[in-house]
């Protein structure tokens, strides 16, 4: 027999399975293990492939990078953590279809900011093509496969705006959502921020 | 009983707060980031904390914002993953350094 509980918000939800959480939540936490694996394959791949260039051969990436609109992107990530945590915490579905909308325009800024990044580096005359050279490569393969997360994220968000979703239902996404912001930050270190000289 | 798995049996005003000291935090390390890589150091000790400050990032957002404790089996399951691929990051980090100080 299934078991309820009412929540500090007020909402009926599913009693939690054994171990802790719920059905949902455990199902979500597999999911993002599997994924996290993903993405430990491609930045041990990024880093095999510039241990083993040479010093010289490895091009400075805050030389073809910008750092500044990359820093923006990830502070609009943390804020968009800030925001699904508080509507996973809004005490009713107009609340928390608020802080979802917030989640989501953060999100559609990151999304922004990653389409005209793109943009640059493959416009004008020192352009950087997704096969110029193994960094630019590596590059557009973790940040693409980033920026594809939050853009099934950003997906989601525009389905649960148009719902009625509970508060467990926003937990479980809330998951997924900032699993998303801590891929991104050895994205960040690594490829923006690691300095080669 | 309580059973809300996420929420706590905090109150709704220090769980707010948790969470903003959480947001702040995080702003704050990656300002930190930032300022040590314009920093006119060796470069290992750059990658250093670097490598330092992305597990603090990670680990709060585990710790805090997905409330990793909550679901005890599931998470551990995922903990380990998570923990692979940030500290892959971390280990490359600090092989590059190494790399670079022998060489």
């Amino acid at each position: 027999m299934s078991q309820i509980a009412v929540d500090s918000t007020g909402d009926v939800r599913p009693a939690p399975a054994q171990g802790g959480g719920t059905v949902g939540a455990t199902g979500m936490w597999t999911f993002l293990a599997t994924d996290a694996m993903g993405f430990a394959g491609l930045l041990v791949a990024y880093g095999v492939l510039r241990v083993r260039a040479a010093v010289d051969a490895w091009p400075d990436p805050r030389g073809r990078l910008a750092l500044a609109p990359a820093a923006a992107m990830t502070f609009a990530l943390l804020a968009s953590s800030l925001t699904m945590t508080l509507a996973t915490r809004a005490g009713g579905l107009r609340a928390r279809r608020v802080w979802l909308l917030a989640t989501f325009a953060l999100g559609i800024a990151f999304l922004a900011g990653t389409a005209i990044e793109y943009g640059h580096l493959l416009g004008g005359a020192a352009s950087m093509g997704l096969s110029a050279n193994l960094f630019a490569s590596a590059f557009y393969v973790i940040t693409g496969f980033h920026a594809l997360h939050v853009l099934a994220g950003v997906i989601g968000m525009g389905f649960m705006l148009g719902a009625k979703v509970d508060s467990q239902a926003t937990e479980t996404f809330g998951l997924y959502w900032h699993f998303v912001d801590a891929m991104w930050m050895p994205i960040f270190s690594l490829i923006y921020l690691l300095p080669t000289r | 009983m309580t059973n809300d798995a996420f929420v706590d049996s905090q109150s709704p005003r220090s769980g707010i707060l948790r969470i903003a000291a959480t947001f702040c935090l995080l702003v704050v390390l990656t300002i930190a980031e930032l300022i040590v890589i314009g920093l006119d150091a060796e470069r290992a000790a750059r990658i250093t904390a670097l490598a330092g400050l992305l597990m603090a990032k990670v680990g709060a957002v585990l710790a805090f914002f997905m409330h990793a404790r909550a679901n005890r089996r599931a998470a551990w399951f995922a903990l380990v993953a998570i923990t692979f691929a940030a500290g892959a990051g971390v280990v490359l980090l600090l092989e590059t350094a190494y790399r670079v100080r022998v060489s």
